[in-house]
């Protein structure tokens, strides 16, 4: 471990103000898009089945479609 | 050949005639060239060193100006799809109506850029570097440019999108055309610049009209 | 396995599986490495703690580049061989690569403001990658300005090509600039020696952000492939009821 003391870990040298943001910053956005993907998958899940269940209603087999 | 003059002369006709973009692209050059002793202040050292970016990054805004309607018109009124079936191979179609494109853009512009040289107090001795960069470099943009005409054929707010695909592709040619003259204008050679810029415009040449038949080829599917 | 990837049905098999893994790599790689990297390794003598922002910073550009490349092989693949899925696996790609690109940027910032007392240095590197991230919005852009799926697909694969083409030109010309406008007396961002101690939370970080980039691929392709086949369902039963 290089650093003494929690304190000196948090306060980075004195240059905390821009090592915490670039952090932060960088997992926040890396987060950020992992869960907008997520949302957009649980969409198409959702889009998926309902067209699914609109085209079985028309009673056409699942077989023929592409 | 023939059918590639054709082509050509047809566009230049075009251009040139009332409904061409050829004048509106050159007022905007020029226009867009005087706004900034407005801008910066009248101070010649100032204009002076900032000359050569200035007038390289007004050609660049001015050559995508009628960039969206290089091959729109054509493929509204059909022709395009004439063109695509005629014996010329697409990619010097597309090669004909981008000569016609550098020659009622490209050209004008390289050949009034040194009257706005003089507006902005740019060192005698680079203006005919400042020239010969843009005789060699506006083709190129002409070149990238007609490849995000020919993607953007057929798509929301493609007058919007050229530039943004094209801007970013031609920065090489902004970089070595502005270095060009500011080598001439320091006293040192600017061969090297313009080599450059001669081998940046012959890959384009090379690879381009591939891009842009391809382009096209999606469009009228 | 080229040929059997083609087939979305397979392709989506073959996410399921290889998802977790693609998640474990990415969180383990990225704790262990940014940890390792703020725990364990030693200041800069010239830069002091500030240097820790490297280990976010140059991974993310490497990242931004390298998603770029790989994009650049899907379209190609989508081109040539009308791969089906490489076009989406291109699609998918893009904003991750921009988000790592734009976390370069940001980080960068970060960075400069210490070292060289200013948000934003026009450096070749960060220029760069400034391109790099202006050419990723103009693929998204395109993939967006279009209804029809395929066209933009197409588009976009020209487009990436054409961008694969040219960045190295767009690198090189950016590095002239800058040798022409400011002597080598900026400081470099990552010396020419690299200490071990630097280097493996450097590669360790760069691994697990391999791995999140393959895991948000599992995601997004699999909904990219849904959606698409939801609107190719809708389009059926419609025209199906327009024929009753």
């Amino acid at each position: 471990m290089y650093w003494a003391s929690l304190g000196d870990f948090l306060a980075m040298g004195g240059h905390a103000a821009y090592i915490w943001p670039a952090f932060a910053i960088a997992l926040a956005v890396l987060l950020g898009l992992a869960l907008l993907s997520r949302i957009r998958l649980k969409t198409a899940e959702r889009e998926h089945a309902e067209a699914r269940r609109e085209a079985g209603r028309d009673g056409t087999p699942d077989e023929v479609r592409p | 050949m023939s059918a590639f003059l054709a082509i050509v002369g047809r566009d230049l006709r075009l251009g040139f005639g009332a409904q061409g973009a050829m004048l509106t692209t050159l007022l905007f050059f020029v226009l867009a060239v005087s706004l900034f002793p407005l801008g910066v202040g009248p101070e010649p050292q100032i204009l002076a060193r900032i000359a050569a970016g200035v007038i390289w990054v007004a050609a660049l805004l001015a050559a995508m100006l009628s960039l969206d309607r290089l091959f729109q018109t054509d493929q509204e009124d059909g022709t395009l799809d004439l063109l695509a079936q005629a014996p010329l191979p697409l990619g010097l179609v597309a090669l004909a109506k981008t000569l016609a494109h550098w020659l009622t853009t490209g050209l004008p512009l390289s050949l009034i850029a040194p009257l706005l040289a003089i507006l902005l107090q740019m060192d005698g001795a680079a203006i005919p570097v400042l020239l010969a960069a843009l005789l060699l470099g506006t083709p190129s943009l002409s070149l990238i440019g007609a490849i995000g005409a020919a993607l953007t054929l057929g798509a929301k707010r493609g007058a919007v999108l050229v530039p943004l695909l094209t801007l970013p592709l031609v920065i090489p040619v902004l970089i070595f055309g502005v270095g060009a003259v500011e080598a001439a204008s320091y006293g040192l050679t600017a061969g090297p610049h313009l080599l450059l810029l001669g081998a940046f415009l012959a890959g384009a040449l090379a690879l381009s009209p591939f891009a842009i038949a391809g382009a096209i080829k999606l469009a009228l599917e | 396995m080229f040929h059997a990837l083609a087939n979305p049905a397979r392709f989506l098999r073959l996410m399921a599986v290889i998802r977790p893994w693609a998640a474990g790599v990415a969180i383990v790689g990225l704790a262990a490495g940014l940890g390792w990297g703020l725990l364990y390794s030693p200041p800069d003598y010239q830069q002091g703690e500030t240097v820790r922002i490297m280990y976010i910073h140059v991974p993310a550009a490497w990242m931004g580049m390298f998603i770029y490349a790989a994009m650049a092989v899907a379209s190609a693949t989508a081109l040539i061989w009308r791969h089906p899925v490489a076009e989406l696996v291109a699609k998918a790609s893009a904003p991750v690569g921009a988000v790592f690109t734009l976390i370069c940027l940001l980080t960068g910032a970060l960075w400069g403001k210490p070292m060289w007392g200013a948000w934003w240095v026009w450096d070749a590197r960060l220029t760069s990658m400034l391109i790099l991230f202006f050419i990723y919005l103009g693929y998204m852009a395109l993939w967006e300005a279009f209804d029809d799926p395929a066209r933009a697909g197409r588009a976009a694969a020209i487009l990436a090509l054409v961008g694969a083409v040219n960045l190295p030109i767009i690198k090189f010309s950016v590095d002239w600039w800058n040798t022409m406008h400011q002597p080598a007396s900026v400081l470099t961002l990552a010396g020419p020696k690299i200490h071990p101690d630097i280097l493996w939370p450097l590669l360790i970080t760069a691994l697990g952000a391999k791995g999140y980039y393959v895991w948000l691929l599992t995601l997004r392709v699999r909904a990219e492939i849904l959606s698409r086949q939801a609107r190719i369902l809708r389009f059926a039963a419609a025209t199906d009821r327009r024929a009753d």
